[in-house]
């Protein structure tokens, strides 16, 4: 039953999480693109672009959280794996992996409530974008909510390891 | 009244394992909720957001690109090729050819991580080719490689400029000398401790013929610090800005004039560096969020009262404070320890007066040489990985190597002309 | 104590705005007798951008913060009007401007309604005057300005302003500032004189024209529910520290501003004052400007630019009849 909901959670995932980098990848073209353009329209038009640098501090945002369910879903947050490591070869690491990744739930819960709350106070106007802020604060709170499906998936994937007694196997990420 | 012991509790949730970001997030939660102040859980969130909407930042993403395009675009065997027709002679001479691309990737890249993999992938197979020890092969990468965020573009420099309101451009230009003054005190204890090692293959001259042909081969990429550093001087461009110029440069060079990479190429990359830079900035936002807390507990004036009463002397000031940050820099990677520490230490060496920047540059050196201590440094953990010798063995070897750099680190605090010499002359501060 | 007050700023512990939150908080413990505690929390520590610290202020985490009037535009569109070039003749019309309640008390009604939670407390100043500074030509007209690149913040009405009168208003983040003047990426700043030589800009800027085109307005705002929940009393306390508080931040720059021209000439800076002729073709130039925020700002915008003027004029009336007293 477990590998089957890990299974479903997966099919639903990893291409959210491909998506999400694909879309970010794409946004840092476009503020390479930005930041490049204001150089030239600065120091060879002689006319400065006055939106370049708003524009391209939203994009990074934006890519940072469009990327997090795949950092999550591929471990690329860096961790101290000392206690991980000398567990290597106990049932007990599955445990200790599903704790983390709880405890890393309860973060993200608080984060997305705040987020929220944030996002609901930010009626205010970008400074040289006619766009109000809501647009930016939204991207924390959507893309966490998305992550936290990839970390219910971890968690299934590790007690589906502890359920069939398998110490030394890793998670599959993707 | 928040209670300092919350820096505890991130300490017990890194141990366990939970991934710095979270223990960044968390813990501050638990010291919130226990002095009942969970109406500033609002600041904690809009700090996150806040640590990450910075235009300097921007900087970040651009310079891990660059480096990819110039690890991919196999730049760095035409580097490696360049300094060994420079240095191989001498005695323990590919020892120095690994200090001196090092050397240059620092003034290509903005991180660490991607020199070490880079050079030592291509450097440890050939130097064991040699008669080269494999655990000092790859002690002397580390030690080397941590000068990717000392020698300007850096990471972690924008990280404190981003803190602390200095400029990156004087930043920047303050890193160079100590980075050729670590450059040079590295080859001489490579020259010493080559004596360990009498079997080690002696190379001869190379040709004048040999070096100008490699030296027509690296020269494009050689010019990147060149257009990166003389932009940035000549006020065409931003740091930032140098940053996406970087990235184009090094595009044009990989794909259409060297024709290293295929076009298509091009965009995984991006996506690549997207998820990367992603998890680092994330990182950022966390700390800044973390750092408010530790303002609010109050550590900052616990802290720096410890120091004042030790003394107000800013030499002997400078002396403890690098020890502490040594050992900081050991357990803790540079990023977030520039965002939690600088805030806190910075005030103190200012209020006697030691110029922001030489203090910023200091900390980044001593914390970037943090990347190649045990028992936390991801430069350590590259090495570890790329050799595939245990970090243990690592770790006795490269002493010698972490010993001078300790030494420079000493040299730089006591004479802040080494440091902000070049940036006043440049007329940068 | 049975009230604290949380109060972030985003300046170092030297500068006129933690200075003047001492004042502050030494007015209102005492008054108050120790019924209240102002905790002062310099550099950003707690938050980095007005616009942060305004949100905690909105969220009720943070108490008091200063702000600007184009920051404040954010969040109410026609208080940008205030920011207009060449309203204001000098420190004693924004002053009487500032200090009218009545007029006051209907920005704050109307600031509130946009934000719910942030109330105005007063309207002082934050370092004086922007004037134009450069660094290789003497501004006198406006056609000077044509083809300068001028280093603004992102505000929209101020890069108009310098749109209107031919220069490219170019955004730097604040600390590379003193870089992109010294290495040529701009050409000038408008700021205060007082940030000019706290951030030693007279290294590179050579010329001064005291041209005043705006009045740093400091707005100061304070969590609406937190000021409600004061009995009578302590109100009081607050409000007559915040006016002890506003004598301070007004006096500074004018305190001030004698050793920072002196340092600025040390440095080979010139100071040039406009001509009333001179003057007047900088404000014919920037007329566009109005037009411009007009356009954005719609109807509610040009009734307060309206209102602001009528203030204005009153305020010059009644000192022009002081004047006529005093020198009887
Ligand atoms: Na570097
Ligand atoms: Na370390």
């Amino acid at each position: 039953m477990l590998a089957s909901l890990e299974k479903g959670l997966s099919r639903v995932n990893a291409p959210l999480a491909r998506l999400g980098s694909w879309i970010g990848g794409a946004m840092l073209v476009a503020m390479t693109v930005i930041v490049l353009l204001q150089v030239v329209f600065r120091y060879l038009l002689g006319m400065p672009l006055s939106w370049t640098d708003e524009l391209s501090r939203f994009l990074m945002i934006y890519m940072a959280y469009l990327c997090l369910p795949l950092i999550y879903l591929q471990d690329k947050n860096i961790a101290m794996t000392f206690l991980l490591e000398a567990l290597k070869q106990r049932r007990g690491r599955h445990l200790l992996m599903v704790v983390i990744h709880i405890l890393a739930i309860l973060t993200f819960c608080v984060w997305i409530k705040f987020g929220y709350d944030f996002f609901l106070r930010g009626g205010s106007r970008a400074d040289s974008l006619p766009i109000s802020m809501r647009f930016i604060y939204a991207a924390p709170p959507i893309l966490m909510t998305i992550t936290l499906l990839s970390a219910f998936q971890k968690i299934v994937a590790e007690l589906r390891l502890f359920m069939a007694d398998a110490p030394g196997e890793q998670t599959p990420a993707l | 009244m928040v209670s300092p012991i919350f820096a505890l509790y991130f300490l017990l949730l890194l141990l366990i394992g939970l991934p710095v970001l979270f223990a960044l997030g968390l813990s501050p939660v638990i010291a919130l909720f226990q002095a009942d102040k969970l109406l500033f859980l609002n600041m904690l969130y809009q700090r996150l957001y806040a640590g990450m909407d910075n235009f300097l930042l921007l900087a970040l993403p651009f310079f891990m690109l660059a480096g990819e395009f110039m690890v991919n675009g196999g730049i760095t065997t035409r580097i490696i090729s360049f300094s060994q027709t420079m240095v191989r002679h001498y005695r323990g001479g590919l020892g120095h050819v690994v200090i001196l691309s090092a050397t240059i990737f620092g003034a290509l890249t903005g991180s660490s991580v991607a020199a070490t993999s880079a050079i030592g992938n291509m450097m440890i197979p050939e130097m064991e080719r040699f008669k080269y020890d494999r655990t000092y092969a790859a002690a002397i990468t580390a030690a080397a490689t941590v000068l990717g965020t000392i020698i300007p573009p850096s990471g972690i420099m924008l990280i404190y400029a981003f803190v602390m309101n200095t400029s990156v451009a004087a930043m920047f230009m303050a890193g160079i000398v100590p980075g050729l003054m670590l450059c040079g005190a590295l080859m001489l204890v490579n020259r010493w401790q080559i004596k360990k090692y009498p079997q080690v293959q002696q190379f001869d001259k190379a040709l004048p013929a040999e070096r100008s042909a490699a030296l027509k081969a690296a020269v494009l990429p050689l010019l990147t610090p060149v257009i990166i550093l003389g932009g940035i001087y000549g006020g065409i461009f931003t740091p930032t800005e140098a940053a996406a110029v970087a990235v184009f440069y090094a595009f044009i060079l990989s794909v259409f004039i060297m024709r290293i990479l295929k076009l298509r190429d091009v965009f995984p990359m991006f996506v690549r560096i997207a998820v990367n830079a992603g998890a680092i900035l994330i990182i950022v936002a966390a700390a800044s969020g973390f750092a408010s807390v530790v303002s609010l507990s109050g550590i900052a004036d616990t802290i720096s009262r410890f120091f004042y009463s030790v003394t107000d002397n800013p030499y002997l000031l400078f002396f403890i404070m690098n020890i502490f940050l040594f050992f900081v820099g050991m357990f803790l990677d540079a990023g977030p320890a520039i965002l939690i520490f600088a805030p806190i230490l910075a005030p103190i060496m200012t209020h006697v007066g030691i110029d922001p920047v030489h203090f910023g540059v200091v900390m980044v050196v001593n914390l970037s040489i943090g990347l190649a201590t045990p028992p936390m440094g991801l430069v350590l953990f590259v090495a570890s990985a790329v050799s595939g010798v245990p970090l243990q063995k690592i770790s006795r070897v490269i002493i010698p190597f972490l010993a001078i750099e300790a030494l420079v680190i000493f040299v730089i605090s006591f004479f802040p002309t080494l440091v902000i010499g070049l940036p006043k002359l440049l007329g940068m501060m | 104590a049975d009230y604290e007050l949380t109060v972030p700023h985003v300046t170092n512990i030297e500068s006129y705005n933690h200075q003047s939150l001492l004042v502050f908080k030494n007015f209102v413990e005492n008054h108050s007798n120790g019924a209240i505690k102002v905790n002062i929390y310099p550099s950003g520590q707690l938050c980095s951008t007005a616009r942060e610290c305004l949100s905690g202020v909105q969220a009720g985490t943070f108490d008091y913060f200063q702000t600007t009037i184009p920051e404040l535009a954010n969040y109410w569109g026609p208080v940008g009007a205030f920011d207009l070039p060449y309203m204001l003749r000098d420190d004693r019309v924004a002053e009487c401007v500032y200090d009218n309640q009545d007029f006051l008390s209907d920005v704050r009604a109307n600031v509130l309604e946009q934000t719910g939670n942030l109330r105005l407390m007063m309207v002082s100043n934050s370092g004086g005057w922007r004037n134009f500074a450069t660094t290789d030509k003497q501004i006198k007209s406006p056609d000077d300005i044509k083809g300068l690149k001028i280093r603004t913040v992102p505000a929209p009405i101020q890069q108009e302003l310098v749109k209107a009168l031919g220069g490219a208003p170019t955004p730097i983040a604040w600390p590379e500032v003193y870089t992109a003047l010294s290495t040529g990426v701009v050409d000038g700043t408008k700021n205060g004189i007082v940030d000019i030589t706290m951030m030693k800009f007279e290294e590179s800027l050579k010329y001064l024209i005291l041209d005043g085109h705006a009045y740093m307005g400091g707005v100061w705002i304070m969590n609406n529910d937190r000021f409600n929940s004061f009995p009578d009393a302590l109100k009081r306390v607050v409000l007559d520290g915040v006016a002890a508080q506003n004598q301070f931040l007004r006096v500074y720059p004018k305190w001030k501003e004698y050793d920072a021209y002196e340092t600025f000439r040390k440095a080979g800076g010139t100071i040039y004052t406009p001509t009333a002729e001179e003057k007047k073709a900088f404000q014919a130039a920037t007329a566009p400007v109005k037009d411009y925020f007009i356009e954005q700002a719609g109807e509610d915008g040009k009734a307060w630019l309206e209102r602001f003027e009528k203030e204005i004029k009153a305020c010059e009336a009644s000192i022009d009849a002081d004047f006529a007293t005093a020198s009887k």
